[in-house]
Order: C-alpha cells, then sequence, then structure tokens
C-alpha cells in the first residue's frame, strides 16, 4: 500500500540533499571517496539495513540485501577466530601453547585472506585503468526515493553507492555523458576512451562505438576479479601459515603507548614477513610440498596477468558485431 | 485511518468526481492488419523451482553446465551478470580448493590431509545448510512461506524468488497457490485484496528472514563447520584405518605382485647412467664414492660402511699414472720432508734435481706417462734413490771440501715413512690410473640387480610396518592405543567435572582413578563388568594385527614354548624379511661383498647379532610389546587391586607378614602398578617405611570398599628407605606378579584370546625386571640370580602407567569437550534465536498490504 506524507506543513525532506545529491552523482575514484564510501556502507550494514529488513521494510531493497553480506564476511572472520581460539585458554598449558600457536596463525590467515582479496581487486582494475582509460570501478552516488513508512515519514530519500559497471547488462553510461558536467561535448569522456583504445579520433558517435568495447572489457575484468581474488586470497592464507610468523605472533602488541614493546613488535613482524614470504616460496619437504607455494604464488599472478591480457588483448581487436548473430532469423522474438 | 492523498485530493476537489465519457473504441481493422500494433512480448517463460533433495545431482550437473558456459562467454566478453554472479561463487570454491590443496601439502598424516578438504566441504555445506535448517525450514513450518523459493526466468537462470523485494515475480504463483499460502497464514478468506495482503505478507516474511540469515550466517558457518568436522573425525578416522590396514594386509598377503607392482630400478639405472657418463674413466675418489652411494642409498649406516670397505677391497685403488706433475710432486714432497731436518739447501737441491732432470731420469727408465701398479712402488722407489744417490754423490765430487753428510741417514729419511707419508709413495699415488670398465660395470650390475631387488622387497616390509606399527601419528597399532585410551576413560565413567578436575595436575588424576579402581573393585559384578569391557577392546587389537602376520615372541609363548619360532611357523612378516634380507646377503656373498652380507643378515639363519634383518624383525616385535604391555599392566592393577578388596592378607609375598609391613608393602605395590615407571624397578623401589616395626602384631590388615585402613602406615614420624632388606623387594614383587591372578580375572581372561600373553607379561616382568641386578640393592632380585636384561625390555615391559595413560586422554577429552561446550552451546543459542524470531516475524497491520 502507499501510504500519504502529511504535506500540511510541507515539511517533506530529501536527506540526500544534505550531502549535496540532487540527482544521481558520479565521484570521483580516490582513497578519500573510497574509505567514506566503505565506511558509509559498513555503518548501514550494520544498523539501518538490519533494522529496516527485520521490520519487513516496504523500501528494504537489492542493493540493502547485498550490502548487508558483509556482515556475515566480518562476523564469520571473527567468529572463525574465536572457534581456533577461544577455548585455548582452558587447555593445560602445553596444550595451550600449542593450540595457540595453531590458532593465531589460522586467525592470521583470516586477516590475509580479507586483505588480499581485498587488495588483490586492484591487480586488474588499476592495469585495465591504466591501458584503457576505463575505471570499472568507478562509484556512484544513486539518489533513491522512498515510500514513506507512515503518514509523519517526510524524508523520504535515501542514497546508495553503487558503480557505475556494476552491471554488465545495464550499465550506467548516461553518467559519462559530460554535458551535464558543463562540458561542451557530450561525448569527450567516450571520445578519450575510443583514443585510448586506438579506435580513432573525432569519432561520430564515439559513445555508439565505444560502449560494446566497454562492456566487454569490464566483463572480461568481472571474471578475472572474481576468479584472482581468491586465489591471492588463498595464497594469503598459505602466506599467515609459514612458521616465522610464530615469532611475531610471540612478540605481537598494539599497545603503542609501550614504545619499547610497540617497537620490537614492528621490527618482528617486519622480519617474520621477510622470512615467511622466502619460505612460502621456497618451501619445504619433498616433491608437491617443496613447490606448493611457488605453484599457489604463480595461479595467482598468472590468473591477474592472464586476466588483464585478456581484458585489454581483444579489446584491441574489435569485431563487429554482424547483425545475423544479433537477431537470428530463425528465432522467435515477439508474438505476431 | 491514515489519509490518503489521491482520497485527499478526490475529496477535495470543488466540483467533486468529474465523470468523463470513455473514449470510444476504434478497430480499424486494416490499419491494425497494415502496421501490426497487436504484435506483444511472447509469454514469459518463467516458473517457480519446484525441487527436492533428490534433484540435488542433476541440480549439480546442471550448475556446473551452466558454470562452464559461463566462463566461456565472460572470458570471451559476453557473459550476462547472472553469469558473472555464478563466477563469483565459482572463484570462492577455487579459492577454497586451493587452500585446501595448499594445507594439504603441509599435513603430515592422512587424516589431517583429508581434514583439510572435509573443513573446506564442511564450509560450503554449513553456508548452504544453515539457511535451509535454520532459516527455509522454520519460516515454512511456523508461516507456510518458502522464503528460499528459487525461480527460473524465461532464459532459464535460476534466481531467489524473493532476492529483490522491490521486484518480485508475482505472476509465478498462481491465484491458487497463494490462497493457500493466505489460508495458512490465516488471512481472512473475504478480505477485500486478499491476493495483495497475502504477497505483502510474503515479501515482509521473506525480507526479515533473508536479513536474519545475513545477521545469523556469519556465526553459524565457522561453528556448523567446525562441529561437523569434530563429529566426523572419529569417523574417518576409523575410514582410514580400515583403508590403511587393508592396504597392508593386502602387500603381506600378495607380497610377489605388489613388489612387482612397485618395482624399484633406481640402483641399475643410476649404475647405466655413471657409466655413461664415465665409461673407461679414472676410477678416482669421487667416482668410487658415487658409485658406493648408489648402491648404499637405502643401507644402514653399519650396512653401509662395509660395503664401502668390500668395494675398496673388491676394486682396489692399486694403479697409477707417472706424468710430469709427478716429478714435481716428487721434488716437492722430499723438499718438504727434509724441512726441519738441518741439512745444507744446496745439496738438497743438487740431490733431487730440477723437474726436468727428474722427468728426464723417469723417461729414460720407461716410467712417464706409464700405468703402475702399487707393487711397482718399490722397484720405482730403488730407481728414485739411485737417482738421488748419483746426484749425491756428483755433489760431493764437486764441492770435495765439504764435509759429507751420511748418505744412510738421507735413505733412511725418505724410506722411513710409513705407506700414506711416504714422500716418494704419496706423488706416486697422486693420480689413479683405476678405470671404471666394461668388466668391472658388467660385475657391479649384476650387484645392482640384486639391490634393486632387495630396495623393491624392504620397501615394501617398511610401507607394511610403518602402515602397521610404525612410531608414528595415524598407524593401525596408533589408532588402537588412541582408540582403546578413549575407551578406558568411557568404561571408568568419567564424569566431565572429574576430568577438568584432573586436566591440570597428574596427581589429582591419580587420586580421582585410584579412587574409582577401589570403589570398582569391591562389587563384584561391577569389577567383571569393567574387565570384560577392557579386555575385550585390548583383545580387538588382533582383528587389526594378526598374531600369523607380527607377532612379540616373548608375549606370545604357550606352555613355555615360543608358539611360532619353536614350531617353525615364523610369522608371515618374518618370513618375508628372512626371504628378502637373507636373498641379497646371499647373492652379495657371491659377488664377495662378506662383509656387507654378514651385516644384513648375519653368519646363518639363526644368527641373533644386530643384524638389518634382525632390527627389522625386532622393531616390530618391541612396538607390539610396547603397546600390549601399557594395556596388561592395567589389567594387572585392576587384579592386584581386586585381591587387595579381596583377600588381602592371602597375597603371596603379603601373607605372614607383621602389620606394618603389609601395609607398607600393599601400599607401595598400588601406588606402583598405578604410577610407577621403569626407573622404580632399576632401583628396586624406594619407600619411607617404619625401621622399627612392630614384628610381633601379625593381625590383619582392614580393607574397606577396596581401600586399605591403615593402623600403623603414616603413622610413624622419622621413616627411612632400607635398601638392605632385600626381602621387601622380592615380597613386593611376588605380590604384584607373582602368582596367580585373581579368580574373578582368571575366570574373564580364560575365555580370552589374551591369556597366554597376559600369563607371560606378569612372568617376564616377575623375571626380567625383577631379576636385574642394581648396585646398591644388588641383593634385591626375584630370582636366585640376576638375569641381564635390555634397558629395551625394560622400557618395553614396564609400558605406560595408568594414572599417565589415562592423564593425557584425560586432557584430550577435556579440551575436546570444553570446546564443544562453548561452541555447542553458542551454536544450540543461535539456532533457538533463529528460530524463534519466526514467531516476531510476518505481523502486518491490517492496513499494510491494501494497495
Amino acid at each position: 500500500m502507499i501510504s500519504s506524507i502529511n504535506s500540511i506543513n510541507n515539511s517533506v525532506k530529501f536527506s540526500a540533499n544534505e550531502e549535496g545529491y540532487t540527482h544521481d552523482t558520479l565521484l570521483k575514484n580516490t582513497p578519500a571517496t573510497r574509505l567514506r564510501i566503505g565506511a558509509d556502507k559498513l555503518i548501514n550494514a550494520l544498523t539501518v539495513y538490519p533494522a529496516k529488513g527485520l521490520k519487513g521494510s516496504k523500501n528494504a531493497n537489492f542493493y540493502e540485501f547485498l550490502t548487508m553480506g558483509t556482515v556475515p564476511y566480518l562476523v564469520g572472520s571473527g567468529t572463525l577466530m574465536a572457534v581456533f581460539n577461544l577455548a585455548n585458554k582452558y587447555y593445560s598449558p602445553f596444550a595451550r601453547t600449542k593450540a595457540s600457536a595453531v590458532g593465531n596463525r589460522l586467525a592470521l590467515g583470516v586477516l590475509f585472506y580479507g586483505i588480499m582479496k581485498s587488495v588483490s581487486k586492484s591487480f586488474i582494475s588499476k592495469p585495465i585503468k591504466m591501458m584503457t582509460g576505463i575505471d570499472i570501478e568507478q562509484p556512484y552516488a544513486k539518489v533513491v526515493y522512498e515510500l514513506p513508512d507512515n503518514i509523519n515519514d517526510t524524508d523520504i530519500t535515501s542514497i546508495e553507492h553503487h558503480k557505475v559497471f556494476e552491471s554488465v547488462e545495464f550499465p550506467r553510461w548516461d553518467l559519462h555523458y559530460t554535458d551535464q558536467y558543463g562540458e561542451k561535448n557530450r561525448n569527450s569522456y567516450y571520445d578519450n576512451i575510443a583514443k585510448r583504445l586506438g579506435m580513432g579520433k573525432n569519432l561520430k558517435d564515439s559513445d555508439q562505438e565505444v560502449k560494446p568495447r566497454i562492456k566487454e572489457i569490464v566483463i572480461k575484468a568481472s571474471v578475472a576479479k572474481s576468479i584472482s581474488s581468491y586465489l591471492w586470497a588463498a595464497t594469503g592464507v598459505a602466506f599467515a601459515f609459514q612458521k616465522p610468523w610464530e615469532k611475531y605472533l610471540r612478540t605481537m602488541t598494539f599497545k603503542f603507548w609501550k614504545k619499547r614493546e610497540f617497537l620490537k613488535s614492528l621490527e618482528t613482524f617486519k622480519d617474520s614477513f621477510a622470512e615467511s614470504a622466502v619460505k612460502l616460496y621456497k618451501g619445504e619437504g619433498k616433491k608437491i610440498s617443496r613447490h606448493a607455494g611457488k605453484v599457489l604464488i604463480g595461479a595467482a599472478l598468472l590468473s591477474s596477468i592472464a586476466g588483464v591480457m585478456n581484458a585489454v588483448h581483444s579489446s584491441h581487436k574489435p569485431e563487429k558485431a554482424k547483425m545475423s548473430d544479433v537477431i537470428k532469423k530463425d528465432k522467435e522474438y515477439i508474438k505476431a | 485511518m491514515k489519509t490518503n492523498l489521491v482520497q485527499n485530493y478526490i475529496k477535495n476537489v470543488p466540483y467533486g468526481v468529474i465523470n468523463q465519457p470513455s473514449d470510444k473504441p476504434y478497430y480499424d481493422i486494416q490499419r491494425i492488419i497494415d502496421t501490426k500494433t497487436f504484435i506483444q512480448p511472447l509469454p514469459g517463460k518463467g516458473k517457480l523451482v519446484k525441487s527436492s533433495i533428490t534433484d540435488a545431482p542433476s541440480i549439480m550437473i546442471k550448475d556446473a553446465v551452466y558454470d562452464t558456459k559461463a566462463l566461456k562467454h565472460a572470458i570471451n566478453g559476453d557473459a550476462n551478470d547472472h553469469e558473472l554472479g555464478r563466477l563469483n561463487d565459482l572463484g570462492m570454491k577455487l579459492g577454497g580448493l586451493a587452500i585446501a590443496g595448499y594445507l594439504f601439502t603441509k599435513r603430515q598424516t592422512p587424516m589431517t590431509k583429508i581434514m583439510e578438504f572435509i573443513g573446506l566441504g564442511s564450509f560450503f555445506a554449513s553456508m548452504a545448510i544453515w539457511p535451509k535448517i535454520a532459516i527455509q525450514l522454520p519460516a515454512y513450518l511456523v508461516h507456510g512461506v518458502n522464503v528460499q523459493q528459487k525461480y527460473e526466468d524465461s532464459f532459464g537462470r535460476r534466481k531467489p524468488f524473493y532476492q529483490d523485494p522491490q521486484f518480485i515475480p508475482w505472476d509465478l504463483y498462481s491465484d491458487e497457490e497463494i490462497q493457500k499460502i493466505g489460508d495458512r497464514l490465516k488471512v481472512p478468506k473475504n478480505m477485500p485484496n486478499r491476493r495483495d495482503y497475502i504477497q505483502e505478507k510474503m515479501r515482509k516474511i521473506a525480507v526479515q528472514n533473508n536479513t536474519l540469515w545475513m545477521l545469523t550466517a556469519g556465526f553459524a558457518t565457522p561453528i556448523m563447520s567446525a562441529l561437523i568436522c569434530n563429529v566426523s573425525e572419529p569417523y574417518i578416522v576409523k575410514l582410514i584405518n580400515n583403508f590403511r590396514n587393508r592396504k597392508a594386509d593386502n602387500i603381506i598377503k600378495d607380497f610377489n605382485a605388489y613388489n612387482k607392482k612397485h618395482k624399484e630400478t633406481y640402483t641399475a639405472k643410476n649404475l647405466e647412467k655413471l657409466y655413461r657418463e664415465h665409461q673407461d674413466g679414472v676410477l678416482d675418489k669421487k667416482l668410487r664414492q658415487e658409485i658406493i652411494d648408489i648402491f648404499t642409498d637405502t643401507l644402514d649406516p653399519i650396512s653401509a660402511k662395509h660395503f664401502k670397505s668390500d668395494f675398496n677391497a673388491i676394486y682396489p685403488d692399486n694403479k697409477y699414472l707417472i706424468d710430469r706433475n709427478t716429478s714435481d710432486l716428487i721434488i716437492e714432497n722430499l723438499q718438504n720432508t727434509f724441512k726441519d731436518k738441518n741439512f745444507d739447501n744446496q745439496l738438497l737441491e743438487s740431490m733431487f734435481g730440477t723437474e726436468k732432470s727428474l722427468t728426464e731420469f723417469l723417461s729414460k727408465n720407461n716410467r712417464l706417462n706409464k700405468t703402475v701398479e702399487y707393487n711397482d712402488f718399490n722397484d720405482i722407489t730403488r730407481e728414485l734413490m739411485k737417482y738421488i744417490r748419483t746426484n749425491y754423490d756428483k755433489f760431493y765430487e764437486a764441492h770435495p771440501n765439504l764435509i759429507k753428510e751420511d748418505w744412510e741417514e738421507i735413505a733412511d729419511i725418505i724410506l722411513s715413512n710409513d705407506n700414506k707419508s711416504h714422500p716418494l709413495y704419496k706423488a706416486l699415488r697422486k693420480v689413479s690410473a683405476n678405470t671404471f670398465d666394461g668388466r668391472m660395470f658388467e660385475e657391479l650390475k649384476e650387484i645392482a640387480v640384486s639391490t634393486d631387488i632387495f630396495r623393491t622387497g624392504s620397501r615394501s616390509l617398511d610401507k607394511y610396518i610403518g602402515l602397521k606399527v610404525a612410531a608414528a601419528p595415524e598407524t593401525v597399532i596408533a589408532n588402537y592405543w588412541n582408540e582403546t585410551q578413549k575407551e578406558l576413560l568411557k568404561a571408568f565413567n568419567f564424569s566431565f567435572e572429574e576430568i577438568k578436575k584432573a586436566n591440570l595436575d597428574e596427581n589429582i588424576m591419580g587420586e580421582i582413578l585410584r579412587d574409582k579402581i577401589e570403589t570398582v573393585v569391591s562389587d563384584e559384578k561391577a569389577y567383571k563388568r569393567l574387565l570384560n569391557k577392557i579386555i575385550d577392546k585390548v583383545a580387538s587389537l588382533e582383528k587389526d594385527i594378526n598374531d600369523k602376520d607380527i607377532v612379540s615372541h616373548i608375549l606370545n609363548k604357550h606352555d613355555g614354548k615360543d608358539f611360532y619360532s619353536e614350531q617353525k611357523l615364523r610369522t608371515s612378516f618374518e618370513r618375508l624379511t628372512d626371504k628378502v634380507f637373507d636373498q641379497y646377503a646371499e647373492a652379495l656373498k657371491e659377488k664377495g661383498f662378506t662383509s656387507t652380507s654378514k651385516a644384513i643378515a648375519g653368519v646363518n639363519v639363526s644368527d641373533s647379532t644386530g643384524t638389518s634383518k634382525n632390527i627389522m624383525k625386532a622393531f616390530a616385535q618391541e612396538r607390539l610389546l610396547g603397546v600390549k604391555s601399557a594395556f596388561y599392566r592395567l589389567i594387572n592393577t585392576l587384579d592386584f587391586y581386586r585381591k587387595v578388596a579381596t583377600e588381602a592378607n592371602e597375597i603371596p609375598g603379603i601373607a605372614g607378614k607383621c602389620r606394618t609391613i603389609k601395609e607398607e608393602l600393599l601400599e607401595l605395590c598400588k601406588i606402583t602398578l598405578l604410577e610407577g615407571h621403569a626407573s622404580d624397578h632399576m632401583t628396586k623401589f624406594y619407600q619411607h617405611r617404619n625401621i622399627a616395626p612392630d614384628l610381633t602384631d601379625m593381625s590383619d590388615v582392614v580393607v574397606v570398599k577396596g581401600k586399605v585402613k591403615n593402623a600403623e602406615y603414616g603413622t610413624v614420624i622419622g621413616k627411612a628407605d632400607i635398601p638392605n632388606d632385600y626381602k621387601y623387594y622380592k615380597s613386593a614383587m611376588e605380590a604384584m606378579f607373582g602368582g596367580e591372578m585373581h579368580s574373578d580375572t582368571y575366570e574373564i581372561l580364560n575365555r580370552s584370546p589374551l591369556k597366554h600373553e597376559m600369563k607371560n607379561y606378569r612372568e617376564l616382568v616377575y623375571k626380567k625386571i625383577g631379576g636385574w641386578q642394581y648396585f646398591v640393592k644388588y641383593r634385591s632380585i626375584t630370582g636366585n640370580e640376576a638375569v641381564s636384561t635390555g634397558s629395551d625390555i625394560i622400557f618395553n615391559l614396564t609400558g605406560v602407567s595408568p594414572k599417565e595413560m589415562l592423564f593425557k586422554q584425560g586432557q584430550q577429552l577435556y579440551n575436546t569437550k570444553k570446546w564443544l561446550r562453548i561452541f555447542g552451546i553458542a551454536g544450540a543459542v543461535l539456532l533457538a534465536v533463529t528460530v524463534g524470531a519466526q514467531f516476531f516475524f510476518g505481523k502486518l497491520k491490517n492496513t499494510e498490504g491494501k494497495k
């Protein structure tokens, strides 16, 4: 049911305006923006969205559901760490030492999994941006008009942070038309991409020429990101499982006000990091065991390099879609 | 009631509602035909997915095909959003497999390796199962709504029906289905817009549940996964154990077939390779070592040493080449020999000559660039001494005024050195002229073939013994050890609180265990029940390690005879070991490697020295003896406690003693059996005793419910060990290991396959350990004469004390139970909250849902 808004006092608010957005707005992809968006999404995922979801709000949507997907990741990581460590304090001293050594490394593995998964995405997106000018992670703020929850609910807008190319079927091409930002040439973004992709300058309809190519690159980059980020995450876990980390875990402290211990901890971190990296690469034991680390690093590296090459390579060799490929004459599309 | 804007508007229209006449329909059929305006989209092919658990395999295959196609599409750059979403899941599984695969290579045992994949599988399974059992099922039971309903869109893509609450494809539900759900939701039948209301209710329930899923999955998945691993571990241990045990049995069962399949060619191959690389090359020190290394790759160090010495004896380093460098070396060595001897340098230089003159001399004597044998060294030395003497004479001819040095002394300085430091020999020996020729290769090749047969056989035996009894985790015997200990804790009925108490201190475990044993043994039924359980479990080893395959001979004697060796019925493992080692030893002997042959198999079949063969056989026996002794010790302990509970004053070794000594002996025996180590036997027991007991008090000790009520013991201050009382030790050993077992124990043992071994065990401890002599208490021996017992036998026969055995097992059990308690309770609470939340979901105000 669509509820009404009490407009007697003309008090309808559009909170989106308070953030400075009156319409869907392209955002600069800078570390500060990414941090702000990340924090905003995280806070919402932990507060507003669960509250709306648990109430079964009529405004709850897919974006909120997806954003809440961060919660199991974070909680799961914490729980996983707890599963390996929480009971250790009840064990006998010897068992505790042994269990904690393994438990701490597992916890470190969880941490490195998250870090590597997150960081490794840029192994795909950065080179692609450098080579093609296409920022597959380009964020934008979407202004969403909601249904009022009740007659007194006058705040009917909210902001969602999306990415321009998050849907390959419905990318927000419109946000890249630059006349809306005061430029004379509506297609300047697409002109630039066309130039970067070697499709020529001063194209008549650069947007129409470039869109299929961008789409192709985004799809290829997306799959490369999906596969490689998990392989890098696995490498992170393998890295955390190296024995030299035990040295760091024994001296680890985050109490920066205790200068001596903290500096010692940092120094040990540096040593453990280097020694673990060497150990992961060089391996131990015989046969597979000796080369497992190299294979894992190689697979992750290869997935990133091959992913970027695939995305960039074919975009230099566009293949014009034939009409016969788009519309197949023997297939029924409409009911006549 | 809320005000509706539209209603307000209508109400407030000044002239009321205007009824406008509707447009007349206009059908220009010709125009419609011409422009085909009646075309419309194809009807949707979407449908709700109604699948059951039995469809899971077909869905899995379909998904795999879909994912493969999606990957192809994505790599080619024409995938859609749904396909890309699926590929993200694929990446996650791939990453998971990469982690499990990597950790698999890091783990040492089959169980830990497999658990990596079980962990991964259980994690993904938990991710899938949690929303089904904690969300979908309760929601369906409470509301009748499937909140995890899936649908297939017109393009065959399966998606969650409630994925996007703003775009739910309600048309896929028939009116009948919706109404039926409405009935279940208790929506009034006569409600206007009933379908809309039901849909709104369904949407609300779905949104609430999806949110609940997101909030709980993070806690639930790791906990569930860990619980699954925890619960499945014993079953997996069993499965792996059965598999590995069968594998081991098959090696022995068809030894030749196994060897054929795992034939080794390392020695022959590497020898051939080496020969190809060094054909007719000089057999120098390095090459010799390389050849020896090929043959001794898997030999034990002692046999390898013998092989080296045999090899050097058969292929001695006895041919050398004399070349230009030899002259240099001879002069250099001679100079060094005379360095500190105070001779005139001019004389020395003249005597030894120059490299040129010496080379000319060697050439003239037909020695240069010739191969000489070690036997020729004498002749060459004579020639060289002649050369030096000639130079000596020439020098003094040229310097007639100089006083002559004594030639005999000079000759003595050169010739009196032993072979190793002889200045001439050293130089002559420098360049070896022995070659790795075809004859040598052919001879060695025959040995290489025998070595490979031996390698194959001994590796198979190693594999067998490794799977069965090796001192490593997850062998058959290690699994039996763990399993039996776990059963013991159960049999003794340890509560969680008791395990918790004993967790940090071994002595607390000792006290609890002693108390439990004393309580059980005082009740005939309870004792028999416990003993039956323990004996059954201990005897279960026979299922996995048959005494026809491996046996501990000293435990297996029947009526004083070693059942297997006396009747020439060696165990299958021993027969095969004899065959493999003897064959190789024979082959080596034939080729002159007699020393190696002896080191491997001894002089004859019954040679009991520490040959490789005997070590191989002894290893299996000793492992078995150690494990069995630990459990036999426990049975003996229970038996002794039973005797104390029922007939304390009649126990041999205790009967007839004064009250004080009886009490002291009983306490000593109880403690020794429960907690004693090999070192306690080695020192013949140390106990603080009353040094002046009342020898006239011959009264009986009083035992109440298995516990001795001491009248004397513990009352005297200033006690000491009495090393001179050698009978005391004998009495204690007599009480613990001498005489017959209690009739209740005997009754149960007599029905069990353990009866002979148990009897032998007690005799062995009594004689072998009791008869061992300790220099401080040298008369404290059980027999009349001291026996020589190896420390290995003492160690194995003592086994592990019951207290330590249960303490360690108790610690493990406590850790597992504590963990289960924390996370089991957390999981249960989470499940209860998640399920309970259903009762608060789907509440809709009457006005909601009406559009």
